[in-house]
């Protein structure tokens, strides 16, 4: 065994194990009772092809796509032009006739899943249903006014509440009613007709009629590309709120002046209580194909399609999570900025760090996640590193961290989320020094020697210098 | 949002195109009405003079085929034709005679009178003249009166009456009457080139058949049309109140030798019909241009009800995307085909009656806009607008809403 203790790494002064990541999921506080189960996604594709043309001119535009979106989560699709993202869009909103694979949408009325496989065309009416669309082009009926066309959407769906005061609150909320972003009265634009409203006020309707009825999914193709900042922000606070809840105080920051507000726009004093009194449920997922770099920045899950498939899908706390821990960790610290996230990138599995995983989500990434039960020891003190050995972060759960000396069982500290051991053997290739064990059920990211290895040595200078820290010390790495 | 509102805002939001579709659509229906209406004055050509003529049963030359082609029978069949329930049958002949044309004042000038125009003449004895003709509204004379008193005028030989809605050609009436039988002034009455004296008028009217009608007694008719006293063309059979006409009509079948066929009201006036409107090639060309009003109107409808859902496919494509079920795309066109069949058929039926007017006061074609009509035609656009919505309906059901995105 080793002087040096390699496990337990000390606590991170900002307190790094207790950090928590807001999670997508309104589960308190908000009413969200026709959300799907815990842990289910409220939108499930698998194995996804789809097909153009017929005969010799068929053509392949997506290949085998599968995708997991949990309740309230806003997915931005990114990919270049041609990358297949409308088409799955189209799929998913049940505006095409699925070809091949699955996808599955949650219907809170139903209380299970509408498969969309093998569904006629006339029965995707009940999909698209569930869905709000947000067109680029804004589509709305030329002959009918602002509120007509809301009230086209309404109609769909029985509501105990007053419909056009619904549909007046979120034109107001959208600044379309009678009073403006400077809380002055203006002239509303509830009965112009689209041929009288500017290209913003348009969209700001027709996102209007896709959210009025309370949505669980929103499926929007540059829904911020017409708008100025002011709407552009009311939009997308709009869309977060139905995700889920904020606190006013949260939403009060947004009530700024314009010398303070730049390019990213404010909220109305009165703005608020209005996005509260709109904004009753929450759970919405939004799917959002857009390069509004406002947009972007505020997404849960970044899915890039690359020649009609899937090449990247990544949960951005997720990301965040494993790139932290992995930064905290001397041996990875060491690795260049892009190396390190490359590392990071490879062990995603796509779930929010505050949501177990399931053992399909173990088996689509093998090797980069794994559970243990309470008592289960996940590194046991004395076992020689070899080609098999791992570095983990503690993803969920606690474990206990403990040494035997002399035959006396010695616990050393308890770990939680976002820390990590058993990089110290790694390095100075020497057997485990302590024993890992799980108090609770534990999930962990793992890292493996070959990949370890293949970092090190580009980062070897480097880690030269922290072994030497830990030769010399008392095998706490110094920072 | 009804379909039927959305319908409605679509038409009234695009007033132009809307007025231009009505417009259309009430072309067509002027078109349907004055087929129909030249239709319908045919079959009341072929009825016209029966319809002036007291009788139950008819009885006719046994080569009987219509109205212009009614040879004569022996009159002694009339009197056969007295069997129990039978009331009285009067002798009716009727034919074609030359008839002077008289001066002519017009816009365009002055036409001396002289040259032959052809008349038709129904000849009756005229002491049954109130019997033989429909007295009273809408009737040959107003009363029976004004009949007893033109028969009174007939029994002079050489006199007649003429129908007061003959053509203008024919003369007018009170100046006809002034004329005395020498003729005055280069002015004469002249019926198959003998003089003749106009003694008063009747109503009867014109059609495609004739475009002026005299009325004169049996004896004047025999002289001037140079036709055996013995013969005539029909026997008007008037029953006894409350007898059964078919009952009779077969006594009379078996009663009367097989040169005369006899007919009820209804068989005849069916078979005048059937004849004009089937046989004749005036009721086939209006029949065919009646058929071809309503596909043109249809095409018309068609094109600018598929044109229009052209423009609003998007707006389709975003109602399917928004979860409408295709009936409700469907009942959108449909209603909006049915206010555009309102929209024209208004204007249409305003402009059917205008001209139904000129055409029987001035052009002699017996038409006249009658509740059936309106109504039938009315349903017609309905349905040639509805049919239209129908072939277009389907541009709205292949609105692509994936081509939304």
């Amino acid at each position: 065994m080793s002087s040096n203790a390699q496990e337990p790494t000390p606590p991170h002064p900002e307190g790094r194990g207790e950090k928590s990541f807001p999670s997508p999921f309104a589960r308190e506080g908000t009413t969200n009772s026709r959300l799907p189960p815990p842990g289910q996604p409220v939108l499930r594709i698998r194995g996804v092809n789809h097909y153009f043309g017929t005969g010799d001119t068929r053509t392949q535009v997506l290949f085998d796509n599968t995708l997991e979106v949990m309740p309230g989560e806003m997915v931005i699709m990114s990919g270049p032009s041609g990358s297949g993202k409308t088409t799955i869009l189209t799929l998913i909103g049940g505006l095409r006739t699925l070809q091949e694979g699955e996808i599955e949408v949650w219907d809170a009325d139903l209380g299970d899943y509408r498969k969309l496989n093998g569904v006629p065309e006339p029965e995707l009416v009940n999909v698209r249903r569930l869905i709000g669309f947000i067109f680029q082009r804004h589509n709305l009926f030329d002959s009918l006014t602002s509120m007509q066309n809301i009230r086209m959407a309404q109609r769909l769906k029985e509501s105990a509440n007053d419909p056009d005061e619904a549909a007046r609150d979120i034109l107001t909320y959208l600044l379309l009613g009678e009073t403006d972003i400077q809380s002055k009265p203006q002239k509303s634009r509830f009965d112009y007709k689209p041929a009288k409203l500017s290209g913003g006020q348009r969209q700001r309707v027709a996102i209007a009629r896709a959210l009025i009825n309370r949505p669980k999914l929103v499926l929007a193709d540059e829904p911020t590309a017409a708008l100025d900042a002011n709407s552009g922000l009311a939009v997308v606070t709009l869309v977060q709120e139905l995700a889920r809840e904020r606190d006013e105080a949260d939403l009060r920051k947004l009530v700024r002046p314009p010398e303070e507000a730049g390019g990213n726009g404010r909220l109305a004093e009165w703005q608020v209580p209005l996005l509260k009194k709109i904004a009753t449920e929450h759970g919405t997922t939004s799917l959002i194909v857009t390069h509004d770099s406002r947009i972007m920045n505020l997404a849960d899950r970044i899915v890039h399609m690359e020649r009609g498939r899937i090449e990247s899908n990544v949960v951005v706390a997720e990301r965040l999570f494993v790139r932290e821990g992995l930064r905290q960790s001397p041996a990875f610290a060491a690795i260049l900025p892009e190396e390190q996230e490359k590392i990071a990138d490879s062990v995603l599995v796509g779930v929010h760090p505050n949501d177990t995983v399931r053992p399909d989500h173990l088996a689509a990434k093998p090797g980069c996640l794994e559970v243990y039960e309470p008592g289960q020891v996940i590194v046991r003190q004395g076992d020689v590193v070899n080609a098999e050995s791992k570095f983990y972060l503690i993803r969920r759960g606690t474990v206990e961290v403990f040494r035997e000396v002399n035959g006396v069982s010695q616990t050393l500290t308890e770990m939680g989320p976002g820390r990590y051991f058993g990089e110290v053997a790694f390095l100075m290739d020497q057997p485990r020094n302590a024993t890992i064990r799980a108090i609770t059920r534990v999930e962990v990211y793992t890292v493996n020697r070959a990949t370890f290895d293949k970092f090190r040595s580009v980062s070897l200078p480097f880690i030269e210098r922290v072994l030497a820290n830990f030769r010399s010390g008392d095998g706490t790495p110094k920072s | 949002m009804t379909p039927l509102r959305l319908a409605w805002a679509n038409l009234v939001h695009k007033r132009a195109r809307t007025f231009i579709a009505a417009a259309g659509v009430a072309f067509a229906v002027v078109l349907v009405f004055m087929e129909l209406g030249m239709l319908g004055g045919v079959g009341r050509t072929a009825t016209m003079l029966y319809d002036k003529l007291q009788f139950d049963l008819l009885i006719t030359s046994g080569e009987y085929l219509d109205l212009s082609r009614a040879p004569e029978f022996p009159q002694l069949r009339v009197e056969q034709a007295r069997v129990n329930g039978v009331k009285e049958v009067i002798p009716i002949s009727f034919g074609v005679a030359g008839w002077r044309a008289p001066r002519q004042e017009s816009l365009f000038g002055t036409t001396e009178p002289g040259g032959q125009l052809s008349i038709n003449i129904v000849a009756a004895p005229p002491d049954r003249l109130h019997r033989a003709f429909v007295v009273g509204e809408g009737g040959a004379f107003t009363s029976e009166e004004e009949a007893i008193d033109a028969g009174r005028k007939l029994k002079q030989l050489d006199t007649f009456l003429l129908d007061r809605r003959s053509k203008p050609d024919f003369g007018d009436l009170d100046k006809l009457q002034a004329i005395p039988p020498d003729g005055r002034g280069g002015e004469a009455v002249r019926v198959n080139g003998q003089r003749a004296s106009v003694v008063g008028g009747f109503d009867l009217g014109t059609g495609f058949s004739w475009n002026g009608m005299l009325l004169t007694s049996d004896e004047t008719y025999a002289k001037y049309a140079m036709r055996p006293r013995d013969a005539v063309h029909f026997g008007l059979v008037q029953l006894e109140p409350g007898t059964d006409p078919v009952a009779v009509r077969e006594k009379l079948r078996r009663t009367l030798p097989h040169d005369v066929k006899v007919y009820t009201r209804a068989e005849i006036n069916s078979d005048e019909r059937n004849y004009w409107l089937r046989l004749t090639s005036i009721g086939q060309f209006l029949l065919v241009a009646v058929i071809l009003a309503i596909v043109v109107g249809s095409i018309f409808v068609y094109q600018m009800m598929a044109a229009d859902i052209r423009n609003m496919l998007p707006e389709y494509a975003t109602v399917k995307a928004l979860g409408y079920r295709p009936p409700y795309l469907t009942g959108v066109v449909l209603w909006q085909a049915v206010l555009l069949a309102v929209f024209g058929y208004t204007p249409g039926v305003v402009a059917a009656i205008g001209l139904y007017y000129l055409a029987s006061n001035f052009g002699g074609i017996p038409t006249a806009m009658t509740l059936e009509t309106a109504g039938g035609v009315l349903s017609l656009t309905c349905f040639m607008c509805l049919a239209s919505g129908l072939l277009a309906v389907r541009k709205v059901h292949a609105a692509d809403p994936a081509d939304l995105f």
